[in-house]
């Protein structure tokens, strides 16, 4: 089943959840808190490692990125992100750097060795 | 060989040394819009940016923000989105060469934000209570000037003012606060502001706190012992940076997260207590009617709905 949600089109095949956002160009608090809300809903009860496809994305405010990084990370195992190129690779690595999610993360710009480096934590 | 610098990467390259001296005299608001290139100026113009931010929060308590606004200035706009009026400031604040009556808004605020205010007004029509919404305001050498703004409609007979943007800043209040209770009170505390040290490591323990909502907290000696710092400074420290005691924002945090999952998910009531680290469903439904007024099974039922 695909989600079509606010923000995102998110839907779970063999054990990896795929999160793939739509055109935003500034992720604030309110909107981080709904696409939370809609992951944990179809997630339900279990957690999983999240295939995050940050393309559409061009910015998120500082409290939305604090947001997603701790208190919206709930039933999250592993997160691959996967940018554009080099110029939102080193904006997104500031990201993880500045709010230290507790989960393995790591940032790509192949989709392919983003979802290999998630295998293990399925 | 020096390749040559084309006159438009001059200027932008004159953007980024403008807003590191902007950063070097204190001004956190200063925003740079990349160009949309992605290329290294872009990259460097927006990791400034984030920068700004970053600096902003962790030194000036913006954690506190919503608690202490204060008048900055205000525009006011015609139904066609046209200046007609701003404050007596306004155009030495964000540094407008010329007066900008009657022109349309998006002289004055990023395209962006133009958007953002027309949303705003939208989707928040009539509503009394006001959020901040961040906008960006067009300063000298199309910099931008962030700042957090309400955004109303206007009702009353003069067709000319029918919305208006209440710009707000913070922090300063609290500042002068701080001194006159530091000089009121002990001599010593002025001593006390904290180090830069302090506040990585209270940003630590509150990090450490949300990390742990599925668990009860240890006590704040412990929790001092395990960050390499005493029971009295935690306290005091934490109150002073987050505005909140310990104890408090860890039950803060705890419920809205039972609070997420019971409108998010089907677990069990019983299981949400157990995850978010309460020893039973009274504890937890007593603290749940303290902080939303209804009991977690009454809340579910109003709040929850189905992503299909």
């Amino acid at each position: 089943m695909v989600v079509d949600g606010t923000y995102a089109k998110m839907w779970i095949s063999k054990g990896i959840l795929y999160f793939v956002y739509k055109e935003i160009y500034e992720i604030n608090r309110s909107m981080a808190k709904q696409i939370v809300s809609q992951r944990l809903q179809l997630q339900n009860e279990n957690s999983y490692p999240i295939f995050c496809d940050l393309r559409a994305v061009t910015n998120a405010q500082k409290q939305a990125r604090d947001y997603l990084a701790i208190e919206g990370a709930y039933m999250t195992k592993a997160l691959a992100i996967l940018v554009e190129d080099e110029h939102a690779m080193v904006i997104t690595q500031l990201y993880i750097k500045t709010s230290s999610p507790a989960y393995p993360t790591q940032v790509f710009t192949n989709k392919e060795e983003a979802l290999a480096f998630l295998q293990d934590y399925r | 060989m020096e390749r040559e610098i084309s006159i438009d990467e001059k200027i932008r390259l004159n953007s980024l040394y403008q807003q590191i001296i902007e950063i070097a005299c204190g001004n956190f608001m200063f925003r740079q819009e990349p160009s949309g290139r992605r290329d290294h100026i872009d990259t460097i113009a927006v990791l400034l940016n984030m920068m700004s931010e970053e600096i902003n929060y962790s030194c000036f308590n913006a954690q506190h923000w919503d608690e202490y606004p204060e008048f900055h200035f205000s525009i006011f706009l015609n139904p066609h989105y046209h200046i007609t009026s701003y404050s007596s400031g306004t155009s030495k604040i964000l540094k407008w060469d010329d007066e900008n009556f009657d022109r349309p808004v998006s002289v004055i605020l990023s395209n962006n934000s133009v958007q953002a205010l027309k949303e705003e007004l939208q989707t928040n029509n009539g509503k009394t209570y006001q959020r901040l919404i961040p906008l960006d305001f067009l300063t000298e050498n199309k910099s931008l000037y962030r700042v957090p703004c309400t955004i109303q409609k206007m009702t009353g007979i003069n067709s000319d003012c029918s919305y208006v943007i209440t710009a707000f800043r913070f922090g300063h209040k609290n500042e002068d606060e701080e001194v006159k209770e530091n000089n009121t009170s002990s001599p010593s505390k002025l001593e006390k502001k904290e180090s830069a040290a302090t506040k990585l490591l209270l940003k630590q323990v509150r990090l450490y706190i949300l990390r742990n909502l599925h668990t009860e907290l240890p006590s704040l000696k412990e929790l001092g012992l395990i960050h390499r710092t005493n029971k009295t400074k935690l306290k005091e420290e934490f109150k002073k940076i987050y505005g909140t005691t310990i104890p408090r924002f860890h039950m803060e945090k705890r419920l809205e997260k039972g609070a997420l999952l019971i409108r998010s998910t089907e677990l069990p009531i019983s299981i949400i207590t157990q995850k978010c680290g309460f020893k039973d469903h009274s504890h937890f439904s007593k603290n749940f009617r303290r902080q939303y007024g209804q009991s977690p099974s009454l809340y579910r039922l109003e709040n929850a709905w189905s992503i299909q």
